[in-house]
């Protein structure tokens, strides 16, 4: 059964995809047909021409019931293009990411500055500081220590 | 305004939940709510300073919206108008009812992950005047973003307060009626109460009409709660303005040691501001902003008991100092409804409603929770263990967790005890501390021709008088009271020979040690810098030599040490020890020898020249070795000991670089190179012994040897630093990668998607 026009709606999206928020706008909604036999994980769309499409970064599939983010610029296929889409799990699951038990390794908010950063550069050699205590020993004015047996306390 | 202070009495701690607009059963869409009910006498007027108490009996929490149809109970009836022109007013009409209210369409949390915080203000209103309604205003506070954002309900809501209806009261809130009882007559929905989320706001019920009352709840707590929002933005600016505080805030002095034990965080609300409901004319609207505090509180918290399930008290330990930013404390237990309770909560699978559920009033806290108070201030004053919290268990079990361990409490040393050196010197045996000129006076007596006579009688029971004299010996000290006693000048006696002219001090004992001074050892990072390999320590000991210590034993980032010296010497044989401490516990001992013989004889010339050597080369010659070969031992030990060393500084564990913004495994590489071959500091060996040492330093001397690093000043905000915390991915901000993920359940995409997803998190993330 050939595949039938769905819904999309197109974004042009400012964040990048490895930030948990998105900065949609310029919301326009088209038509297109997605390929056969594709996982609609990556789909790949086709769409009527429009110059405009190659404008935007981003999209909502309804069908799907996922985001996607332009993996490539579409491609130009006769007089249509070609979406190259990539489902964005991030945000689509943002939800449940949040709530999900993760153990950090690097973070900007909850971290140790005890541990060993690896991505603190040693620069060569060692900068050295003496402090010395207040207390200073005379061997210029020492004492001598005379032992001797004697009788009698 | 009648003080509300006599009448707060323990109340609870309510958690909450996170909303979410999704009907996700594992997370409530909306607050804790709880209604009230209570039988008033119709009519009665609730004068200012008076205060009705009801029963709350239960607590739930309702996923979705509420309506009124969803709680038993007897509705109160809604005429559309009364005599003073209400469109819509609550009030008793007979018996026990249950107001009902229903969260309308202006609800509306924008994102998933917020925190609902219910906060309503007192005002003072004019009956029948002009003066503005009491509402509950909805607040959010987004955990992504950390910032408040107020959702005042306006008159068109309702909103329900969902207590099932119960026998026993667990729950109890009282408010007073902080002020005349008038309401603004464009006022559409009455409704008066209180919503404490243990973040230190109450609000307060406001009498109405005659026929109306005063929604009373009573909430105790040691976080200060104030009349008016005025006056608790006035103590958040400035912790001494105690004015409007009702409950006399904490009545718990902890120790000091556990301040900073919990990483709780709770809200208090900084500044707020009004703002104009434009739809309302003129009513006011009060926005509550919260801000989290940074510093850190500790909190403990009385379970829930059969008798009163919900009385729970959060008890705060370091009373106004500080207060941080929290979420609640939830609990996930199982808990047990109390025998004769009919459903003091609903379980999950209950439905109220279609496609709603009741969530569980869950708790998980990593603050100990204890049964009774008794047992709280027990906890508190050191008298019982954590390990008797009754969610010890899990404690346990968390990461970073409060246990205290055996090497903590009240029983670990806080000072090194140190021995005294009780011996006398006396009958047979005579230590004299004498001045060169002293000394000189004393040999010029013993080679005088007229006293050998003398002197031969006076010591032949030893055969000579050289060997009578045990030895002599010079200390590097100006006065023999800086490591014993000694008397005053007196003549020399020697067997029983007294000289007439030669005099000295007699030593009557070596007690005492000398206490060479100390200093604050403090962190230039305060990071891992501050430790080995980074930094390194060592420690020039006069008669000693050089030692390298380890660092972590005099050098802590967060609480700097007091580093101490103190020297024993041993004046019969001039032995030393130099014993370093901090924070007064002995860290190390290091021996030397302070002394240096002055030979007297031939056998104790060569005696003296085997300790020398001995101490610098651990070789010895014999009694009969020629000069030469003495000579030549000599400088062998001194070739031998060589400054500088070769012993490369370990190199540091990379962690491998992956991802979004992490840097290239490359420069770990380089950097694991450089310090490979990067020679560490100062290194000596041997020690130094005797005549020798006063060559060298003549006081202790600390060398701290650091390495140069460089730390990008972005370095927080585009890769973070290392961490190891776990908490859930929401918890963090800014970037965030991870080393382990669990996906919460609930998760509806593919497997591609979650093993993407683990991926993208190992990379790191940009939470915003």
């Amino acid at each position: 059964m050939p595949a039938v026009p769905i819904p999309i709606i197109l974004y042009k999206n400012t964040k990048p995809t490895n930030h948990t928020s998105r900065t949609l706008s310029n919301a326009l909604q088209i038509s297109g047909t997605p390929r056969e036999d594709i996982d609609p994980f990556m789909p790949e769309i086709t769409v009527e021409y429009n110059a405009a499409i190659l404008t935007y970064n981003f999209c909502y599939i309804a069908e799907y019931q996922r985001y996607y983010y332009f993996d490539r610029l579409p491609t130009v296929s006769g007089k249509k293009l070609i979406l190259h889409l990539h489902a964005d799990s991030l945000y689509n699951f943002k939800s449940t990411i949040m709530r999900s038990q993760c153990i950090a390794e690097r973070s900007s908010s909850l971290y140790d500055l005890m541990v060993t950063d690896p991505a603190v550069i040693g620069v060569a050699g060692y900068e050295y500081f003496e402090r010395s205590l207040p207390y200073q020993f005379r061997p210029d004015q020492g004492i001598y220590i005379l032992t001797v047996a004697s009788g009698g306390n | 305004m009648a003080s509300a202070k006599d009448t707060l009495n323990m109340g609870s701690v309510i958690s909450f939940v996170l909303p979410n607009t999704t009907q996700d059963p594992d997370m409530c869409n909306n607050a804790i709510y709880v209604t009230d009910t209570y039988t008033a006498e119709i009519g009665k007027e609730i004068k200012q300073g008076e205060r009705l108490s009801f029963q709350i009996d239960n607590i739930y929490m309702k996923n979705g919206a509420i309506t009124s149809d969803d709680v038993t109970g007897t509705p109160i009836s809604i005429p559309d108008s009364d005599a003073l022109g209400y469109q819509r007013q609550y009030w008793i009409e007979s018996g026990a009812c249950t107001a009902n209210f229903t969260l309308g369409s202006d609800f509306n949390p924008k994102d998933d992950h917020k925190l609902l915080v219910a906060a309503f203000c007192v005002y003072d209103y004019g009956w029948q005047g002009t003066s503005n309604i009491v509402n509950l205003s909805f607040l959010f506070y987004d955990v992504d973003t950390g910032t408040i954002t107020g959702q005042p309900l306006n008159t068109q809501s309702q909103y329900i307060m969902g207590v099932e209806m119960a026998q026993a009261p667990p729950l109890k809130y009282e408010i007073c009626n902080t002020g005349t009882s008038t309401i603004d007559t464009n006022t559409l929905a009455h409704f008066y109460g209180a919503i404490s989320y243990g973040w230190g706001t109450i609000g307060y019920a406001r009498a109405i009409k005659a026929a109306g009352f005063v929604l009373a709840t009573s909430l105790a707590s040691n976080i200060p709660i104030f009349d008016t929002q005025a006056h608790a933005e006035a103590y958040l600016r400035d912790n001494t303005i105690l004015e409007g505080l009702l409950n006399g805030g904490s009545d718990i002095d902890p120790e000091e040691e556990y301040k900073s034990q919990f990483d709780t965080w709770t809200i208090i609300s900084t500044t707020g501001h009004n703002t104009r409901d434009s739809q309302a004319g003129g009513l006011v609207n009060r926005n509550y902003r919260f801000k989290p505090y940074q510093k850190g509180i500790s909190f403990l918290m009385i379970t829930p008991t059969a008798d009163s399930p919900y009385n729970l008290r959060l008890m705060n330990y370091s009373g106004y100092d500080a207060y941080t930013a929290g979420r609640g404390v939830t609990e996930e237990d199982e808990f047990v409804p109390a025998a004769g309770v009919a459903e003091l909560y609903l379980d999950r699978s209950l439905s109220w409603g279609a496609d709603n559920y009741y969530t569980q009033f869950g708790w998980k806290s990593n603050i100990p929770r204890f049964k009774t108070e008794q047992e709280c201030n027990d906890y508190f004053n050191g008298l019982l263990d954590i390990s008797a919290a009754a969610n010890y268990a899990e404690l346990a079990r968390q990461d970073n967790s409060i246990i205290q361990s055996e090497w903590e409490g009240a029983d670990i040393d806080t000072e090194t005890s140190l021995g005294t050196n009780g011996m006398q010197y006396g009958h047979g045996c005579r230590l004299y501390a004498m001045s060169n000129i002293e000394l000189a006076s004393l040999f010029t007596e013993l080679f005088d021709p007229a006293n050998i006579n003398d002197i031969l009688d006076g010591t032949k029971l030893f055969g000579a008088a050289s060997d009578c004299v045990a030895g002599i010996m010079y200390l590097p000290i100006t006065d023999i009271e800086e490591v014993g006693n000694a008397g005053a000048l007196a003549n020399i006696k020697i067997g029983s020979w007294t000289s007439e002219n030669a005099e000295g001090r007699r030593i009557l004992n070596n007690s005492k040690l000398i206490d060479c001074g100390s200093f604050v050892m403090s962190p230039s990072y305060k990071d891992f810098r501050d430790y080995e390999p980074y930094t390194m320590l060592f420690c020039m000991l006069p008669m000693v030599g050089f030692k390298q210590l380890t660092l972590s034993k005099y050098m802590d980032v967060d609480n700097p040490k007091t580093v101490s010296v103190k020297y024993a010497i041993d004046v019969t044989t001039g032995a030393t020890c130099a014993m370093l401490f901090a924070n007064g516990l002995l860290m190390d001992v290091f021996e030397g020898t302070a002394g240096a013989s002055r030979p007297f004889s031939a056998i104790d010339n060569n005696n003296y020249i085997n300790q020398v050597i001995g101490a610098v080369t651990g070789a010895s010659n014999s009694a009969s070795g020629s000069i030469a070969g003495i000579n030549d031992a000599v400088a062998g030990a001194a070739k031998g000991a060589k400054i500088g060393g070769a012993a490369g500084v370990a190199g540091v564990a990379g962690v491998a670089a992956a991802g979004v913004g992490v840097a290239a495994s490359g420069i770990y590489q380089g950097y694991q190179i450089q310090q490979a071959v990067d020679n560490p500091p100062i290194m000596s060996r041997g020690n130094l012994s005797g005549n020798l040492s006063y060559y060298t330093v003549d006081k202790i001397t600390f060398m701290i040897a650091k390495k140069r690093t460089i730390r990008a000043e972005n370095e927080l905000e585009a890769i973070g630093y290392p961490s190891g915390h776990g908490a859930t991915v929401g918890s963090f901000s800014g970037f965030l990668s991870c080393s382990a993920f669990k996906m919460a359940d609930g998760f509806s995409g593919t497997e591609a998607e979650r093993n993407e997803i683990i991926e993208i998190l190992k990379g790191g993330i940009y939470i915003d």
